[in-house]
């Protein structure tokens, strides 16, 4: 009976995040609209002065947004993998999906991205908490390739499960913050000239990963790209 | 002058729409909840719709399924502008007859502005 009530009041408060991040998300993006239009000289031309403290300002609004999103997607993961059933997963359409959702960024970045969608044996897993943790691992590729850079996404089928292999030609993580990559609300130096970010994504990536009998590791090289390997188990 | 009807109940966010709208030369319609939102397309026929989804009274699914249903207005172009940005939520949009869906916490106005055009280009 504990149990239960235990599990009853995490999914309360789990539900209890999900509605605070979705009421915020809502004043945060009409603020982000008005400021657009603010630098964009749709309410008349600002002083050089006026502009430098309204782009800050659009700065740590993006910042807000960020950690917003972030903490509704850690919120949900959480929640599916307390779900009691696992579903039947197309990993390559998940791919696809973050994929299409980093379009407009994709195209803008000019990155190349190489992607051969294979026929891959279906696994059964907590779905909505592994497209949240992919997506993530894509995100940071988009996220992190200056323009005209590239994206390999590579599938390999083993027995007992499939290997997927994320490498990007972007800014790299330093040798000495390796250690702390999937550390939660860690963030490497590095990061925060490319694009705002709360330093959850990876830290839940590699919760949810694992907690579907999963691996996730990477290489990386300042300055040369990273590498991110995610193992999936085949039931 | 194209006329876009924009249905949205964040008072704030709904201005800054119409606000945009008009400066780029076209003539705005707002409704504050879906049943005004259906009232006005049925009414106003506008050329293109910004629909929100979570709106009071009926929702941004069922606009757009009511929408879809009535032969006047299944072929008004619907670019959905929402904060709900599950892979569920804009499938199910998709499939009930949305044009596009753009997340507000990432979309950038002059791509809405670029999707309306492209969307009259058509008609």
């Amino acid at each position: 009976m504990m149990f239960f009530n235990k599990k009853r009041k995490e999914q309360k408060e789990i539900d209890l995040i999900v509605m605070a991040a979705h009421q915020l998300r809502r004043p945060l993006s009409s603020i982000r609209l008005s400021l657009q239009m603010l630098l964009r000289g749709d309410f008349g031309p600002l002083q050089p002065e006026q502009k430098d403290i309204v782009e800050k300002i659009n700065g740590q609004n993006e910042i807000l947004l960020c950690i917003t999103n972030d903490v509704l997607e850690m919120a949900r993961a959480e929640g599916n993998l307390s779900a009691p059933k696992a579903e039947y997963v197309d990993v390559a359409q998940i791919f696809d999906s973050a994929l299409a959702l980093n379009y407009e960024e994709i195209t803008r970045k000019k990155i190349t991205v190489d992607f051969n969608r294979p026929a891959l044996p279906r696994l059964k897993l907590k779905k909505e908490a592994l497209m949240v943790s992919l997506h993530n691992i894509i995100d940071n590729a988009v996220k992190y390739t200056r323009e005209r850079g590239w994206i390999k996404i590579l599938f390999s089928v083993h027995e007992k499960r499939i290997e997927i292999t994320v490498q990007d030609s972007g800014i790299g993580i330093p040798d000495a913050e390796h250690k702390n990559i999937f550390v939660r609300f860690f963030r490497a130096s590095n990061a925060g000239v490319m694009a705002p970010g709360s330093g959850v994504g990876l830290f839940i990536a590699k919760k949810v990963i694992e907690a579907n009998g999963g691996k996730l590791w990477f290489e990386s090289k300042e300055g040369a790209g990273s590498t991110f390997h995610i193992s999936l188990p085949i039931e | 002058m194209a006329h876009i009807l924009i249905i949205e109940d964040d008072d704030f966010f709904r201005d800054l729409l119409h606000k945009k709208l008009k400066a780029e030369n076209f003539s705005v319609i707002e409704a504050a909840d879906g049943q005004k939102g259906i009232a006005a397309l049925k009414e106003k026929k506008p050329d293109v719709v910004i629909l929100d989804l979570l709106l009071p009274n009926v929702d941004g699914f069922e606009v757009l399924s009511q929408a879809r249903a009535n032969s006047d207005t299944a072929g008004i172009p619907i670019i959905v502008l929402s904060n709900l940005g599950q892979q569920e939520d804009i499938e199910k949009a998709l499939k009930l007859g949305a044009n596009d869906f753009m997340i507000k916490s990432q979309f950038d106005m002059v791509q809405v502005i670029d999707k309306i055009r492209g969307l009259l280009g058509k008609k």
